[in-house]
Parts: structure tokens; C-alpha cells; sequence
């Protein structure tokens, strides 16, 4: 495979959240609006290329029966880390991203990637990798918010659209919207993709 | 045998060295975390009572669980304002936040959240101004209420739309904080 085609691979052929299905459970709960999207898919992000890039770099060394545990430990290292630095050096953003950071822990994609790419693959691959899943996810995030948010809070990134007399539906932003809409969307996705297929 | 020992040393090797960057890190990063919420809370502290010169800490206190800190601001030495450091349970957890009250004119100068656990989209709105602002001017010697719509008395605060337990959460901590206010600053 070529080394474009591990990045672009995970903007939609295996995007992780709308494919792969990895991830639901941040995309379920950050989802309210696009800003948080937008910060956790950053976050995210960071932390995937830097865990890809360690994995990869040791992959020789972890002993097969062992490698589970050594990833959870190099993933929670690296999220804590970015955590402290964060706080530290960047306050404002510690405080606008701070929540989702140990959502990242968690986050079945970065362990997914660990376990069936970073693992197998050079360190070169395993960026790129990183990266189009990253990014890949991201995309997957503010689709989901700006859907979210548009309907139940009438507003783009905190920017009011429809002016005030427009009566949000709030229960798009609430719990069961995420539900509704990642259910509508999943199922349009695979609708493409069958057809995809029927025409190859 | 080996093998399990050769396991449990790889995992110990590195959950070690983990360890020690994460203390390596935590070492040089945690004195700046301090000192800038340190400065954070003196900037809150002057958002809530913007007219404040100098802000120290009461020698009263409280023994209220509620009230986490109360200080003193003062203006020309004289004591002008009471602000209150004040956690309180929302809907999804603690939230901690900072109330000021007049002395003078007997009335709320300013709220600020601090911390809060409330769902995103939602009950997080409390850090807005445009909520917070809605205690400004409110009065200290009666308890507040929250109104879903349109406020009528001094002690009526307009909710968050679908956000009521979380509104009346900062209410319920800002009533426990005026109490306390009206018992020992005001004879």
C-alpha cells in the first residue's frame, strides 16, 4: 500500500467512527456542539499519533503475551502527560479540552489502532496511520455536532443562526438525539457503501 | 517459569519508566499549574467585585460544608464587600463557583463558576455571563428563586432553559452563602 493511501484510508474507506464503528461511546457524549467536537478530535488526535508512533517504536521489544497491558500503560502515560503539560502551558484550552482527556484512556480506536496497525507496521506508516484516523474521526465528530447542533441548539459553533424566534429541538442536544442522529447516519453510510459495492 | 518471570519484569520495566516520567513531568509542570489558578482566582475574585482594591481572607469562617473560603474586599482598608467560595451539587456532580454581596447596598455584586460537572450544551451554560449576570443586582436579604420566565420580584432568577435543577443548584449554594452573610456581616 502506499504511504498517501495509509492517511487517506481513514477519512472514509475505514473511517473509524462511521465504519469501523469505533468510538461511538466520546461520539455519543461530546457530540453537543461542534466546538467540543472540534476539541476532542483534536485531542484525540494528538494522543494517537503519539501512542502510534511509541507503539510502533517498540514493537519488537513487547513480548507477544504481554502487549495488551504495555499499550494501555504507553496510551494512559501519554494522555496523562499531554494532561500536565496542557494544565501547565496552556490553561485555556486545559480548560476547554480538560474533560475530554481521560475520555481518551478509553477511546477503543487508539487501542484499535495500537493493536492492528502501530503493532505490524514502521513508524513512518503507523503516523500516517494516525493521522487519517485522527483526522477521519474528527470529520465523523463535527458531522454529528453540527447535525446536533444545528437542530437543537439553532446555532454553528456557538453562532445563532436562525435568529430568536427560532424554537430549537431540544432534544436533539440532549442524550437520545445522539442516538437519532448517529442512527440515521450509520444507516445512510451503509446504504452508499452497499451501492458502492453493487456497482463494483 | 522463566517465561512468567520474564513477563512480569518486562511489565515492571515498564510501568516504571512511565512512572518516573510521569513524576519527572508532574514535578515541573505542577508549580505553574498552581501559581496560574492562583492568579486565576484573584482575576475571578475582581470579575465578582470589580470595585475591590485588595482581597484577604475573613476571620470569620464558616462551618457550613457548602462554604469553602470567605473573603474580604476592601477598598481604602475598609471592608465594602463579602465574596463567598461556595460548592454546591448540580445535576451531574459539584460545582464550585464564587458569589460576592455588597455590603452597602445589600445585594448580589457578581457570580462566577469556576468548576462545573453539568451536561454539555445544557446545565454547562452556568458559565455563561449571560446566566451569571442574572444575579447581578439581586438582592441579599431574601432567598433567591428560580422562575422559568419572567422575573418580577428582586429575588427572582430566571432558569437556563432545561437546565432548572442545575440553575437552582447555584441558587440553593448562593442562599447557604447569604445566610451565612446576613449572620455575621450585616448588624
Amino acid at each position: 500500500m502506499r504511504y498517501t493511501q495509509e492517511f487517506t484510508k481513514g477519512l472514509i474507506a475505514e473511517n473509524p467512527l462511521f465504519v469501523q464503528l469505533l468510538g461511538t461511546c466520546p461520539a455519543l457524549a461530546v457530540t453537543t456542539s461542534v466546538n467540543n467536537a472540534i476539541g476532542m478530535g483534536v485531542a484525540f488526535t494528538a494522543v494517537l499519533i503519539a501512542s502510534n508512533f511509541v507503539i510502533s517504536l517498540i514493537k519488537k521489544v513487547v513480548p507477544n503475551e504481554v502487549r495488551i497491558p504495555a499499550y494501555i500503560v504507553v496510551i494512559a502515560t501519554f494522555v496523562t502527560l499531554i494532561e500536565m503539560v496542557m494544565h501547565a502551558y496552556v490553561p485555556a484550552l486545559y480548560i476547554s479540552l480538560g474533560i475530554f482527556l481521560p475520555l481518551i484512556v478509553v477511546n477503543c480506536i487508539i487501542l484499535g489502532r495500537a493493536e492492528a496497525f502501530a503493532s505490524k507496521n514502521n513508524i513512518r506508516r503507523s503516523i500516517l496511520d494516525a493521522l487519517g484516523m485522527g483526522v477521519g474521526f474528527t470529520l465523523a465528530l463535527i458531522l454529528v455536532a453540527g447535525i446536533r447542533e444545528i437542530l437543537g441548539a439553532g446555532s454553528i459553533m456557538g453562532f445563532s443562526l436562525f435568529g430568536k424566534n427560532f424554537q430549537p429541538m431540544l432534544v436533539m442536544i440532549l442524550p437520545p438525539g445522539a442516538f437519532i442522529t448517529m442512527g440515521f447516519l450509520f444507516a445512510g453510510i451503509s446504504i452508499i457503501m452497499r451501492k458502492k459495492k453493487g456497482a463494483n | 517459569m522463566n517465561k512468567i518471570v520474564r513477563l512480569t519484569l518486562f511489565l515492571l520495566f515498564i510501568a516504571a519508566l512511565s512512572a518516573f516520567l510521569l513524576a519527572y513531568v508532574n514535578g515541573s509542570t505542577a508549580p505553574i499549574i498552581d501559581s496560574s489558578e492562583a492568579a486565576e482566582l484573584i482575576n475571578a475574585y475582581k470579575e465578582v467585585f470589580p470595585a475591590a482594591e485588595e482581597i484577604v481572607e475573613s476571620s470569620i469562617k464558616s462551618d457550613a460544608p457548602e462554604i469553602l473560603l470567605i473573603n474580604e474586599a476592601k477598598i481604602d482598608g475598609k471592608t465594602h464587600g463579602i465574596i463567598y467560595k461556595v460548592t454546591s451539587s448540580g445535576y451531574g456532580g459539584k460545582n464550585t463557583f464564587i458569589v460576592a454581596f455588597d455590603l452597602e447596598k445589600q445585594q448580589i455584586s457578581g457570580v462566577k463558576i469556576l468548576t462545573q460537572t453539568e451536561t454539555p450544551g445544557l446545565g454547562a451554560k452556568v458559565t455563561e455571563k449571560f446566566f451569571t449576570d442574572r444575579f447581578i443586582g439581586k438582592t441579599s436579604t431574601e432567598d433567591l428563586l428560580i422562575v422559568k420566565k419572567d422575573t418580577k420580584e428582586l429575588n427572582e432568577v430566571e432558569a437556563i432553559t432545561a437546565a432548572t435543577i442545575t440553575s437552582k443548584s447555584i441558587a440553593k449554594g448562593i442562599n447557604i452563602a447569604r445566610e451565612h452573610f446576613i449572620a455575621n456581616f450585616t448588624k
